[in-house]
């Protein structure tokens, strides 16, 4: 592996960190408005979501971005096995 | 994905066994208390083949061998090392966000968010890069990165300064759980607490914890969701309170004043409105990423892949706990509002008085003792109308321990939550010990002592490091000290404010030198440490904020300190000379997943 193959991947990393990072930011604001949003007929469909769908983002944000790193790393030959 | 499947399936045969033995064991004991059995036997039955389990499991998995004991020998799984990642640091939510949700909904998410923002920050910004480093402990990582005693020292200062805290409140809510609920004598709570921590972290070190920590996070969530699983079943006939819960807000609605919460041991929940909630959320998110024992965790997976989906795994069961901890508060709210308000003083229910006498309910401004007693602090509208919501305070905690007896379920399930309590606070009491024992073991006393010593000689010297904390801790804990608990809370923003910049910075930023971490570190650590103990000691008033009642809290200052621990590293950094040829080299090994080691010489 040469120098600007490595540097390719680290790009790509940074690329990849950069929209999780973003990702994060905006579902918890989406999940933080919904929960504010007024109850319709009295059932808090806003906090019934929003309790169970932010932690539920966050598992698939995490395997996600574990799989398009490893992704990222076979293609630059630096997988660990 | 197939790695995640078949590893899914090893550890759901695992632990579904697990779970499974424990849920049939609470269902005889359950059966066996509606034949007859004694209400104090019951409790101990439950409360002994948990704990038994985990003193086995720690004993089990005792090691002579110091990757054993530092690293867990390397070799856990994602699946397993997330369970056991969570189990160290959810004693918090699952006492305390149940009453956050109670409280004012907005502040319970703000708390979730911050926890899943927390995990997901691991995954991105540390998790792969601290396992790469072949680091023993935070401050090692810190040390091969930088290649600095002042670093290492510094960090092992911030460290000792948010785990501490949280190892003796963990002590102290375990006792105190099983002093309220299961009814023990103080002096035998703190005694066998004292010895299952031990008994799970001294022989095993982190390989111990790594076990134990699962069959407590199991236990853990068995006792949360059960009794909400049964309350949702018996009133809505549908065994999913985190849907269910909804019901229960709507058949509340009509009551639009809201319960008193007061706030409890386990979230700061002190005065946060408006800012201090997303100074909290982005507070927790810094501190828990950067929190040392969940950070340590990262460094005994398999690989660097297992490292990054620890994070995942863990989010599992926090999500879990999260999803359920609305549910908590609506049903609570509900049975309050049915069973104790504008009901005659006579008729007020029991737990009321009870729990009452021990400080964690409030009537009218005073502990309701008797019904004649409310009747005196309310005044004679109430001996007419009964209470009205708002003269009803319950503490924080009390929302998820007292659950079953404030909904009227039987008593088995007040004590399974409590057995549920008391392991997630053992975990996070072991996992606090084994942390900063390592740290004190490899960061200070094998350095000062054991510079060339073999493993065996630096094995004993970070027993010796556990044994002396455990004893320091329990002291201070069962010493009659109520700070730690404010303290505890404040964890988090040490440790973001501390360690986040310098960790983050080392990974994408090259250009940071060892005197701009350094810097960092004392600035930012520096900083919110004494923020934290000035203001707990009231030698300061928290300093204002526009639009805050009561000033930026202290467990929500990480974020200001986090942000300063940033400018100052970038700031340093450039104005010191670059970091040479060799200690670049280092930080493309830490960014490279691939299996070529570290050499052990760049950590000085």
């Amino acid at each position: 592996m040469n120098g600007t193959e490595r540097n390719e991947r680290w790009q790509g990393t940074l690329r990849l960190s950069l929209a999780a990072v973003i990702l994060l930011v905006v579902f918890s604001f989406f999940f933080l408005t919904l929960v504010e949003a007024p109850d319709a007929g009295g059932y808090p469909l806003g906090l019934v979501v929003a309790a169970s769908g932010l932690p539920l983002a966050g598992v698939l944000l995490v395997f996600w971005f574990a799989g398009r790193q490893e992704r990222t790393d076979r293609r630059h030959g630096v997988y660990e096995d | 994905m197939g790695g995640i499947l078949e590893e899914a399936r090893r550890l759901g045969r695992l632990y579904g066994l697990l779970t499974t033995a424990f849920v049939l064991f609470v269902l005889v004991v359950a059966m066996l208390s509606q034949f007859g059995l004694p209400e104090p036997v019951t409790t101990f039955l439950v409360v002994l083949v948990t704990v038994v389990t985990y003193a086995v499991m720690g004993l089990g998995s005792r090691t002579l061998s110091l990757s054993g004991f530092f690293l867990a020998d390397r070799f856990v799984p994602a699946g397993l090392n997330g369970m056991a990642a969570a189990a160290t640091i959810l004693v918090f939510p699952l006492v305390g966000l149940a009453g956050a949700f109670l409280a004012d909904r907005l502040l319970g998410l703000a708390v979730v968010a911050g926890l899943v923002a927390g995990f997901v920050l691991l995954t991105i910004t540390i998790a792969p890069y601290y396992r790469k480093s072949g680091a023993v402990t935070l401050p090692d990582y810190l040390a091969v990165r930088y290649g600095n005693p002042l670093v290492r020292l510094a960090a092992v200062v911030v460290i000792a300064a948010a785990l501490f805290p949280v190892l003796v409140a963990a002590l102290r809510i375990a006792a105190d759980v099983a002093i309220a609920t299961l009814h023990f004598s103080p002096r035998v709570a703190a005694i066998s607490v004292l010895a299952v921590v031990l008994l799970t972290s001294l022989l095993g070190g982190l390989r111990g914890t790594t076990r134990s920590g699962g069959a407590q996070l199991v236990v853990a969530l068995v006792a949360v969701l059960v009794p909400t699983v049964i309350l949702s079943l018996q009133d809505y006939g549908f065994p999913l309170p985190q849907v269910t819960f909804g019901y229960a807000v709507e058949e509340a609605a009509a009551e639009t004043a809201a319960i008193v919460v007061t706030p409890g041991n386990a979230l700061p929940l002190a005065g946060l409105d408006g800012f201090n909630m997303l100074a909290l959320a982005l507070t927790l998110a810094l501190g828990i990423a950067a929190f040392p024992q969940v950070v340590t965790r990262c460094g005994a997976t398999v690989g660097v892949g297992d490292a990054r989906r620890t994070a995942g795994w863990g989010l599992v069961s926090i999500g879990i706990l999260a999803a359920t901890a609305p549910a908590l508060a609506a049903f609570v709210r509900l049975a309050v509002l049915r069973d104790a308000v504008g009901v005659e003083l006579a008729d007020l229910p029991e737990w009321i008085f009870d729990y009452g006498r021990m400080g964690l309910v409030d009537v009218c401004g005073t502990a309701p003792v008797s019904p004649a007693a409310i009747g005196t602090a309310c005044g004679a509208a109430t001996v007419v109308n009964g209470l009205a919501p708002t003269d009803i305070a319950l503490s924080a905690d009390l929302v998820t321990l007292g659950f079953a007896d404030i909904t009227g379920l039987p008593y088995i399930l007040t004590a399974l939550i409590a057995t549920g309590a008391i392991a997630a606070a053992l975990a996070a009491a072991a996992a606090a010990l084994v942390t900063t024992a390592n740290v004190l073991g490899n960061d200070v006393l094998a350095r000062i002592f054991a510079r060339r010593a073999s493993g065996g000689r630096r094995l004993i010297l970070a027993r010796l490091a556990l044994v002396a904390l455990a004893a320091l801790a329990a002291v201070v804990a069962y010493g009659g000290s109520d700070r730690a608990h404010a303290w505890a809370m404040a964890a988090p923003a040490i440790t973001g404010a501390g360690l986040f910049p310098a960790l983050v910075l080392g990974v994408f930023w090259k250009r940071t030198t060892s005197w701009g971490a350094f810097a960092a570190i004392v600035a930012g650590g520096g900083t919110t440490i004494a923020y934290v103990l000035l203001v707990l000691g009231d030698v300061i008033a928290p300093v204002p904020v526009a639009g805050l009642s009561a000033g930026l809290s202290p467990a929500a200052s990480g974020i200001a300190g986090a942000l300063l621990g940033l400018a100052v590293a970038v700031l340093v950094s450039l104005l010191g000379p670059a970091p040479g040829a060799s200690r670049r080299a280092v930080v493309d090994a830490i960014r490279r997943p691939s299996p070529d080691p570290i050499l052990e010489d760049h950590a000085t």
